[in-house]
């Protein structure tokens, strides 16, 4: 749609955002002229700035978030010329591969991808494109390029399997980046980018792997975000995309649920097949992966604004009074419908794994409605109702394996006792996490962590409240080695609340970079003073490459401010 | 229990918690049905809940963990166009009139003012903001709004502590006219009327609807702020900007520029550029140029926006004495001069208040200031002086002993630092803000001056509520601006907005109907020849009076 005061509110803004930063220039070549000195090398220079009031904590430089297993720099430097550069490969290639070349190719020479986002005055990017003196003699110090060896051909997707592990060793006049799959190449470059910028040389070696997860909600800015996780090297989007206020997914075999389901207008308020197809190849080819959430029993009131008689009719008095609970679970056309759904998930998620839910199930709409009672009796459960639950999701595993897909569920499914396949995934996110994971890996089963990790639930920011998802560690409990493996990982989650479009990733992050680095880097990984200097580097990288991380450690500043 | 800091988070009545208990079980209630756990005495923060059970011997301890309402809410939605802030008296119909872009226009009466003229061309694109898709025949045409300021002062350059915002709206028989004593109240009347301008959800339906309606509205508080820190962040000047829209759209009318403390000095002097090129952040990226600042200026002046920038001092001047060398107190330990001592001083305090150096710099500073900020306040700060520097400081010391004020007098001290501010910026012709920091330190200010009180126990609970700050300044005959329970920058999740709404300025213990009064100075005059206003005034009194009287 075309706008006609967006158009003119941007023509003014643009102008007077040209006239600003003109003057600033002038400014700044005045400034350079009276003050030479500053300019000699990148390091005298900033000892020249030193009567600058200071940052309450100061950002390191040319670090790479989250900290590789190990890495080891050395003190001559290599430099980069944006002409001249060049990634290559050798062995395998494949589209994945090329457009990360494209794609950091652009981090590392221009800063930031995203031409729409404006940064308040650049006068100091010919200072990045190596104006130093030291740059024309440095010939023979120059990195010309990038080759990258994978040791397998290229997957279309990445998958619980994926194996992340790259080497990096970076000397002139090529640096080779090696890695057994494309997955860790992806992560090997989104570590190139930083440590280039900074021409550094260095040897890399990543030794160990673990998955990490990321929820987000049903927001525009999704694609941010998952450039934002590729950035912090996390590797699972679950995708909690209905919920029991709205249905925004558009189904194919039933076109009414987000019709119906989506908060209205629905066509401005869905994802079409097509924006569903848009997230999941922007992930892949970052090496995310798109795990959809589809919740059920509980949590499906959307469901139910287009499918009839799909939830149980809740009664009071004797009558049904026209609200409604759960899934009804008793009723054959419910599982009829549960296939042919999960039939289209499977279908258009290509992960292997979907997310079934299965938290927060009430009993009280169950307990009040006589069929159900009927069918308790017929049944035996006698009162209890975690077996008619156990029932329903019995189902709907059946389903899911006759579909040949694994899942994960909430913690209630496996607390509630229903009997689950044993390679099911428990997703844990209550408190008391600690007892929780003991008790779900000593029954044998997998799991995920997120309890300490909803991020939705914000704090006061004078408490820095990173350092608490820093200092978790989700294989801090009772419990055997056995049991430990056990836990795959964990997951940030973002709950839809009180967040849209226009706070997602400032409340996301770089909070949410603190659990990357608790995921990626090696468990003794954990001191907050080492990691702030980091993490304030790590933000203002965010930040250059066109993301709205917010402050997260007192006063300071980035080089290159955000503006709206 | 001394780590009880903010009382901020309201958990609404129908969320599910889980609660730990001490034995480490955890229980899941409806917060509603918790009384009985907490005989009302909960406290707690955002994810720390701290439950004292009276019955139990030890307060309980937990994790709070709202869990999201299963139902939504029964709130009924608005009537679409229902504007906000809102307005003193709003009657609206049912009667539908329809705006075309085309055919629309503002008329100006004869009246010439670039305010004005400014603001139609911003209200016309605020208004017709969608593409348009007429549909409905049936429904008037309105084909203008003509704009009437009546008042004597006429297109008066900037808005000030005197002006007044009232104006009448009525839309009827297709006809749209907005009356004003001032611009600044044909100001407030344009961002009402844009607001009452709606279109429907269905996309339809492109119309732009208005309901005859009758708007009469002034606003209660003349001074209504909000303070933006550029210091401890730099903040790009399209931020601040973007600020002032806001600001307008929600009929704000004093933008209290915080612009340095002691982190940095991004404010570029005319008369000390040394002060922005030693003390800010960077000093060229980060300052504000004259050029930045007379932009702000003007672009809040167009919105009937004040602009008052704070030059805090004496203390929060840290980044001060990077450029301008012997202006801060040097602090003392072991016999050594600029020694930091961990949680007492840095190595320099705030300003030096016995040398004739530092008020010559003031008067020359200040003196700056007043010009390149036109409106008549200037924010002094005078919050949070540490003692601590001026007793390590061996020439402090004397000058204290020869004044014959011991060691318990450094208020003292800080009063004679004050009062020789005030009497350079009064001498420079302007008035004064300052935090209550002062009055609450015995210091004797003239009575001119204003006060704003930030102090509130939500705050941190060592500070005392905010009812007694403003008892306190009030009863001293002094003008209050209160801020401690709008204090954004401590965030909370949920809705967070519902505390600042229910926090009410003259909620606090006025004997004297004296000190409400005072309290109300800074209020515009909002007498209209319009009755209904002043019927309206007269309510409001009463009702004050009312509280007042019965003092709650």
């Amino acid at each position: 749609m075309l706008l006609p005061r967006a158009s003119v509110v941007f023509c003014f803004f643009a102008t007077f955002t040209l006239v600003y930063s003109n003057s600033k220039v002038v400014r700044y070549r005045k400034w350079a002229e009276e003050h030479p000195d500053a300019f000699v090398n990148q390091e005298t220079a900033d000892e020249s700035l030193q009567f600058s009031s200071k940052p309450q904590i100061e950002a390191s430089s040319g670090s790479v978030w989250p900290m590789p297993q190990l890495m080891q720099v050395q003190e001559n430097r290599v430099f980069l010329s944006a002409d001249t550069f060049e990634f290559s490969f050798s062995m395998h290639d494949c589209d994945t591969l090329q457009s990360a070349f494209k794609r950091y190719y652009h981090i590392i020479f221009d800063g930031h991808l995203d031409t729409k986002l404006k940064f308040s005055p650049r006068v100091e990017k010919q200072e990045s494109n190596c104006v130093l003196p030291s740059c024309d003699t440095a010939e023979n110090t120059m990195l010309e390029g990038l080759v990258v060896e994978l040791d397998t051909p290229c997957e279309k997707y990445p998958s619980l399997e994926s194996n992340e592990t790259y080497t990096l060793n970076v000397k002139s006049p090529t640096a080779k980046l090696s890695a057994s799959s494309i997955w860790g190449a992806l992560r090997g470059k989104s570590v190139i980018s930083i440590v280039f910028m900074m021409h550094v040389s260095f040897e890399i070696q990543e030794t160990k792997k673990m998955l990490i997860e990321i929820v987000s909600n049903y927001f525009i800015t999704l694609l941010q975000s998952l450039d934002a996780m590729a950035y912090n090297k996390f590797n699972v989007f679950h995708w909690h995309i209905v919920d029991d206020q709205s249905f925004p997914y558009q189904s194919a075999a039933f076109p009414n649920l987000n019709v119906k389901g989506a908060f209205p207008p629905y066509y401005h308020h869905s994802y079409t097949q097509e924006d569903v197809a848009i997230v999941i190849e922007y992930a892949r080819q970052r090496g995310i992966r798109v795990v959809a959430e589809f919740d059920s029993p509980g949590h499906s009131q959307s469901w139910g604004l287009s499918q009839k008689d799909l939830l149980t009719p809740c009664y009071s008095s004797g009558k049904p009074d026209g609200s409604f609970g759960p899934i009804n679970p008793i009723l054959n056309s419910t599982y009829d419908f549960l296939k042919k759904f999960f039939g289209e998930v499977v279908t258009v998620f290509p992960d292997h794994y979907v997310h079934l839910g299965g938290d927060e199930v009430s009993f009280t709409c169950w307990k009040s409605n006589p069929d159900i009672t009927a069918f308790m009796k017929k049944m035996g459960y006698g009162d209890d109702y975690s077996k008619l639950e156990s029932y329903y999701i019995q189902r709907l595993l059946d389903i899911m394996k006759s579909l040949k897909a694994g899942y994960l569920v909430w913690q209630e499914v496996f607390d509630n006792g229903v009997k689950v396949a044993t390679d099911t995934v428990i997703h844990t996110w209550k408190g008391g996490y600690t007892d929780e994971l003991g008790k779900i890996t000593k029954a044998g089963y997998k799991t995920v962590l997120s309890s300490p990790w909803y991020l939705n639930y914000i704090s006061d920011p004078y408490d820095e409240p990173w350092k608490n998802y820093y200092k978790i560690d989700p294989q801090n409990f009772s419990g055997s080695q056995a049991q430990k493996d056990l836990v795959m990982g964990g997951e940030a989650c973002m709950w839809g609340e009180y967040v849209d479009g226009t706070n997602l990733i400032q409340r996301l992050w770089p909070n949410a970079a603190a659990i990357g680095e608790r995921l990626w880097s090696s468990a003794d990984t954990t001191d907050f003073n080492a990691a702030a200097p980091r993490l304030v580097e790590q933000r203002c990288r965010m930040v250059k490459r066109g993301l709205q991380a917010e402050p997260v450690s007192g006063p300071g500043y980035c080089k290159y401010e955000y503006s709206p | 229990v001394e780590y009880i800091r903010l009382i901020k988070h309201k958990v609404r009545d129908d969320e599910v918690i889980q609660i730990c208990m001490e034995d480490n079980n955890w229980i899941e209630r409806r917060f509603s049905l918790l009384e009985d756990l907490m005989d009302n005495a909960c406290k707690y923060t955002s994810d720390v809940l701290v439950l004292f059970v009276f019955n139990f011997p030890a307060p309980i301890y937990g994790i709070i963990l709202p869990i999201a309402p299963r139902l939504p809410y029964n709130i009924t939605e608005a009537p679409l166009g229902t504007p906000w802030p809102l307005p003193q008296l709003l009657d609206v119909t049912d009667e539908l009139f329809v705006l075309r872009q085309s055919k629309f226009r503002f008329d100006d009466g004869g009246f010439k003012c670039d305010i004005l003229e400014e603001a139609f061309t911003r209200y016309k694109d605020v208004i017709f903001d969608e593409p348009e898709l007429a549909v409905h025949v049936e429904y008037p045409l309105l084909k203008e709004l003509k704009v009437e300021v009546t008042g004597e002062k006429g297109c008066e350059k900037y808005p000030n502590s005197d002006m007044t915002e009232s104006y009448e709206l009525v839309i009827a028989d297709g006809e749209a006219s907005l009356m004003a004593l001032e611009i600044w109240g044909a100001l407030r009347g344009l961002e009402t009327f844009s607001q009452m301008v709606y279109q429907l959800d269905d996309d339809n339906d492109g119309e732009y609807y208005i309901n005859a309606s009758y708007v009469t509205d002034f606003p209660r508080f003349g001074y209504r702020g909000f303070m933006l820190d550029t210091c401890r962040h730099y903040m790009p000047l399209d931020t601040i900007l973007k600020h002032l829209d806001a600001m307008a759209y929600n009929k704000f009318n004093v933008f209290h520029w915080h612009i340095v403390d002691d982190q940095a000095f991004p404010y570029q002097s005319i008369k000390f550029p040394a002060m922005s090129e030693k003390g800010a952040y960077h000093p060229v990226n980060k300052i504000y140029t004259q050029d930045d600042v007379a932009f702000v200026v003007e672009y809040a002046r167009l919105r009937g926006i004040r602009v008052i920038p704070e030059f805090d001092t004496p203390g929060h001047t840290y980044s001060w004495g990077k450029g301008i060398p012997n202006l801060l107190t040097e602090c003392w330990a072991n016999g050594k001069p600029r020694q930091i001592v961990y949680d007492k001083h840095a190595d320099f305090g705030p300003i030096h208040p016995i040398v004739n150096s530092s008020y010559e710099f003031l008067e020359d500073l200040f003196g700056e200031i007043v010009n390149v900020f036109p409106d008549r306040f200037v924010h002094l700060g005078a919050d949070e002086v540490s003692y601590a520097c001026w007793e390590s400081n061996p020439d402090v010391q004397l000058f204290m002993e020869q004044r014959g004020w011991s060691d318990s007098e450094y208020n003292k001290l800080e009063e004679y630092y004050q009062n020789r501010l005030f009497d350079i910026i009064i001498g420079l012709g302007s008035r004064f803000i300052i935090w209550q920091d002062p009055i609450d330190n015995n210091v004797t200010v003239s009575n001119m001056t204003v006060v704003e009180v930030w102090k509130d126990t939500s705050l941190w609970y060592k500070l005392p509520p905010y009812r007694d700050g403003l008892e306190k300044v009030t009863k001293l005959g002094l003008k209050a601006v209160l801020s401690a329970c709008f204090y954004l920058n401590y965030i909370d999740y949920g809705p967070d907005w519902e505390r600042f709404y229910l926090c009410e300025p003259t909620d606090f213990n006025a004997i004297q109907g004296e000190q409400i009064t005072q309290f109300f100075k800074m209020k515009s005059p909002t007498y209209h020849q319009n009755h209904a206003i002043e019927a309206l005034l007269a309510e409001k009194d009463e009702f004050v009076a009312t509280r007042t009287g019965s003092g709650k």
